[in-house]
């Protein structure tokens, strides 16, 4: 069987209490499993960077590698940045602020390792899965927001904006290169274009506990891009299915096209 | 899966190969995979990856067809009356407006939620921390 190696990539910024706990976590977690932890640090002003290059000392410089940017570039470029620096051949993806339990890895490849699936998403809302510390608005977002993307997308998936995910790098690299959006959109359209790509994706129940330290954020603002992103994901992802068979249909069929003009 | 992916599943596995004579979907994708994921020689795969491509299609266009093949069917034999039939797509859509707000409420009032969890991530913060701290890792201060 051949031998699989696992790239964390955690984005960071201003979490220089969190990332070691995490980091803490993961090496706790995964005991016999080949893996490296990528941390892509926004600049933080808070020491982030400081604090990883103490964690570099304890765990060793391979385990765990600090990919730092210059200044907050968004969370799509960072995942592209980490990616640059992965050397496994699979890529988990989560946030560095521990709504994400490490504690969950081993069933993620356990999963993918069961299944052989190329991706293994994290869901929230099934039996096993939950959240904690939202009060009933976020729920009522999150519920709205979810049989909304559900009705209209059909994604194949319970769970869309979470984005504690396992991904084979190859895959990865692929539906990123054709992601566009931001924030919770982002994650969305990963697992969007990746159901419309025919990828073989497997869902694992998680525990979501909100932001331990810092502030949550989901205002007015962030309803409106969310649905701006379902009406570009709907266009480009259910109605583009369309006009690609109609052209393709004229094309092949010439036949068929003279007796549309008749 | 969705509304419409519920009632069109049982559809599109019955009629698998009945849209074969469709022109194979154009998937771009489906080179960049073979080249770049897809293990060397394994074919089977990329014709699982075709197929559930053009299975997503099927299942739009069947929805499609049966909707409107339900509505002129209705406007032809007017078994209810005209008037009522030409207002059928308003019905529909208020009717999927009720299902989308009924999900929600069934949605909110079974929102998996885990208390203990928050009590047993408490737990492994303070032991990182413990450890952490020994080995000379900077965790105090921002909480």
């Amino acid at each position: 069987m051949e031998k699989h190696k696992y790239s964390i990539i955690v984005p960071t910024y201003n979490e220089r209490l969190n990332i070691a706990l995490l980091v803490y976590l993961i090496f706790k977690h995964l005991r016999d499993v080949d893996f490296e932890i990528i941390i892509v640090d926004d600049g933080s002003p808070d020491g982030t960077q400081q604090v990883v290059e103490q964690l570099q000392q304890l765990y060793g410089e391979d385990r765990i590698l600090l990919r730092a940017r210059a200044k907050k570039l968004g969370l799509g470029t960072a995942y592209i940045h980490g990616l640059k620096h992965a050397s496994g051949n699979f890529v988990v993806i989560m946030d560095a602020d521990l709504s994400h339990h490490p504690k969950y890895l081993p069933s993620f490849i356990k999963k993918q390792l069961e299944t052989g699936a190329s991706i293994v998403t994290g869901t929230r809302y099934v039996k096993g899965g939950g959240v904690h510390g939202w009060n009933l608005m976020r729920k009522l977002t999150s519920r709205g927001a979810n049989v909304l993307a559900q009705t209209l997308l059909w994604p194949g998936v319970s769970d869309l904006t979470g984005s504690f995910r396992l991904y084979r790098k190859s895959v990865l690299e692929d539906i990123i290169s054709s992601c566009v959006s931001k924030g919770y959109v982002f994650q969305m359209e990963m697992i969007v274009r990746a159901s419309r790509k025919g990828y073989h994706i497997e869902e694992v129940p998680i525990s979501f506990v909100d932001r331990v330290y810092g502030i949550s954020k989901l205002g007015g603002s962030e309803i409106v891009e969310y649905l701006k992103g379902l009406a570009y994901l709907l266009v480009t992802t259910q109605l583009f299915h369309f006009t690609k068979l109609f052209m393709n249909c004229r094309k092949k069929l010439p036949e068929l096209s003279m007796v549309g003009i008749l | 899966m969705g509304f419409m992916g519920q009632i069109l599943a049982p559809l599109a596995s019955i009629y698998p190969t009945e849209f074969s004579f469709l022109p194979a979907y154009p998937n771009e994708h489906f080179h960049l995979l073979r080249s770049s994921s897809s293990p060397p020689g394994n074919s089977r795969g990329v014709g699982t990856l075709q197929y559930k491509s053009m299975k997503h299609i099927v299942k739009i266009m069947t929805l499609l067809v049966a909707i409107s093949a339900l509505w002129i069917g209705l406007l032809q034999t007017s078994i209810i009356p005209r008037s009522h039939t030409w207002l059928l797509p308003i019905y529909f859509i208020v009717s999927l407006g009720c299902y989308g707000l009924l999900m929600v409420g069934v949605g909110l009032m079974q929102f998996p939620t885990c208390p203990q969890e928050a009590i047993l991530l408490q737990q492994d913060v303070a032991e990182a921390k413990e450890f952490l701290k020994q080995k000379g890792v900077d965790v105090g201060g921002c909480d």
